[in-house]
């Protein structure tokens, strides 16, 4: 291929750029529908101690809608705490790390460790709110400037009880589709100034183009053979 | 001409898209899944609510053990801690042989001043409580040292007729816990050295201002050396008790100090003298009618100063409470 007609580097890194950005905002528009809406979850195997960390609980500024379900339609008690705090207070007892959150696949990262039993006393001074007992906990949590974390465990106060728990986390944010949206405009806008761009290359430097500029055309030789550029 | 005006055009759309593209979708903007990294400053460790809820459960604990009520057991070591627990001790012994005055058993006003910022510890809770007797409140510590345990209270100092304590920041933001390296004009153990030898004697240019509560501990010590002084040799040492020594910065930019001094009263009994024990002494040391050697007794002195900026500090709370005697 003659270098004139192989693409310049801005149309190549427009392709480059564009392509992907394209299919990145149509993956997410897609995968966000138009509330904007990422639900994540995660089957804890009993004991069923969780601690939500901040990682997952921070994965977006957003306010994340927390719903914790024993497996077997028991009470689930949530405690709103430091996440230094739950760590600690969980070192020696068996239980489950909800640290991080992958909002494509729509999963959460949950990391066992520790061995023993959940304490049946806990420093309460730690709590940030009165502990929730029901048979569904839900919070709403807003991240601030607080490190925060959920512990949740099945059972009561003083009377943790073995048994799976279900996890859902879900930000709702409306202008996550048309930002997805958006992204996805941009990486077609990017596509189209590749391919303009090309195009536009060719035409400055191909021959015996229809559209090419008449000023410059090839001159028909006379029947004498005058008049020849050559 | 023409190929770089062609660049031109292409480089200003593809600049323009990818401009748009992150202004629209916000790169790291609020909300952004992925944007809700943690904060540079942590802010207070603890909800003004459960500041609150901690700060009444501690003091109201501490006027039932002062009401003369009897401790269930580990009740005083789950409510003080430090120099706090030292005092606290002697106090429920003394109030129980009826030689100190008895709470109310409950506590009123309770209000939290500031909390220490960041998550680390030990954390602690500056709380104010109105006092049993007189009208001026009381200045509380509660610190806890470890996740799993819970805050308890290291000193409570009354505040001095006339004084005030500067705002301190939001209780979102918490105070900050001003340690000996920072810019303080005196870092707050070496305050509390200077105040402890101006309580055994007047210093030239101290880094304080004079108050009535030094002058008192002065007069008083003149008073008992010469009281004693058919019978015994008077002296009196004093020294910066290490827990708690706290300092922290408030929002004028003053920097509000808190510790205890320990007050240690010696009477080396003449040969062939005696002494009575007084019914303090009594109540600490059981079984002593006439001390014939040496008496010794102890005082917790918590104190409270005001470090501005520029100048000299001023001693805004003080409170003291006999700890510990012996003798024979």
């Amino acid at each position: 291929m003659p270098a004139a007609r192989r693409p310049s580097w801005v149309s190549l890194a427009a392709f480059a750029l564009g392509a992907p950005v394209l299919i990145l905002g149509l993956i997410y528009a897609i995968a966000l529908g138009p509330s904007g809406r990422v639900e994540a979850s995660a089957r804890v195997a009993a004991p069923g101690v969780v601690v939500i960390g901040e990682d997952a609980v921070r994965a977006s500024s957003t306010p994340v809608h927390v719903l914790v379900r024993s497996a077997s339609a028991g009470q689930v008690t949530g405690v709103r705490m430091l996440d230094g705090d739950a760590h600690a207070s969980l070192e020696a007892s068996r239980h489950a790390s909800l640290d991080g959150v992958s909002f494509l696949p729509r999963a959460l990262r949950v990391t066992a460790s520790g061995d023993g039993p959940l304490p049946r006393a806990m420093n309460r001074d730690t709590f940030l709110a009165d502990p929730m007992t029901a048979d569904r906990v839900e919070l709403d949590v807003t991240p601030g400037r607080m490190p925060q974390a959920l512990l949740i465990y099945p059972g009561e106060p003083g009377s943790p009880r073995d048994d799976a728990v279900d996890v859902t986390m879900t930000w709702s944010n409306a202008a996550w589709f048309w930002q997805a949206v958006a992204l996805a405009l941009a990486g077609a806008a990017l596509l189209v100034a590749g391919v303009w761009s090309h195009r536009r290359r060719l035409r400055a430097s191909g021959p015996n183009r229809e559209d090419r500029d008449p000023a410059g055309a090839t001159e028909v030789p006379d029947a004498s053979g005058a008049g020849a550029d050559r | 001409m023409r190929p770089y005006a062609v660049r031109r055009g292409a480089l200003a759309t593809l600049a323009a898209a990818i401009v748009g593209a992150g202004a629209v979708t916000g790169c790291g903007a609020p909300g952004v899944p992925g944007s809700g990294g943690p904060d540079a400053n942590p802010g207070a460790a603890v909800t003004e609510d459960q500041a609150l809820r901690v700060a009444e459960r501690v003091l109201t604990q501490d006027a039932k053990l002062r009401s003369g009520q009897p401790d269930p057991g580990s009740a005083l070591a789950s409510t003080y801690a430090g120099e706090g627990l030292v005092a606290a001790k002697a106090a429920v012994q003394l109030i129980a042989a009826g030689v100190q005055g008895k709470s109310t058993g409950t506590v009123r006003d309770v209000k939290v001043l500031t909390t220490s910022r960041g998550t680390g510890y030990p954390r602690y809770i500056l709380a104010a409580s109105a006092a049993d007797t007189g009208t001026l409140p009381v200045v509380h510590l509660l610190v806890a040292t470890k996740p799993d345990t819970p805050y308890r209270l290291t000193l409570s100092a009354q505040l001095l007729p006339g004084a005030q304590i500067s705002a301190f920041p939001s209780r979102d933001d918490g105070a900050e816990v001003v340690s000996d390296s920072g810019d303080l004009a005196i870092k707050p153990a070496d305050l509390l050295t200077s105040y402890a030898r101006g309580l055994a004697a007047k210093q030239p240019d101290p880094p304080y201002d004079s108050d009535t509560f030094a002058e008192q501990v002065l007069s008083r010590a003149e008073a008992a050396k010469t009281a004693v002084a058919a019978q015994a040799d008077f002296t009196q040492s004093f020294q910066v008790r290490q827990d708690p020594v706290v300092a922290f910065r408030q929002l004028n930019g003053d920097t509000l100090v808190l510790g205890a001094i320990e007050r240690v009263s010696d009477y080396a009994i003449k040969p062939g003298q005696q002494m009575q024990p007084t019914p303090i002494f009594s109540a600490l040391v059981p079984g002593r009618s006439v001390l014939v050697q040496q008496v010794r007794t102890q005082v917790s002195q918590f104190v409270v100063f005001t470090v501005p900026a520029q100048g000299k500090a001023r001693l805004v709370a003080a409170t003291e409470q006999v700890s510990g005697a012996s003798g024979y």
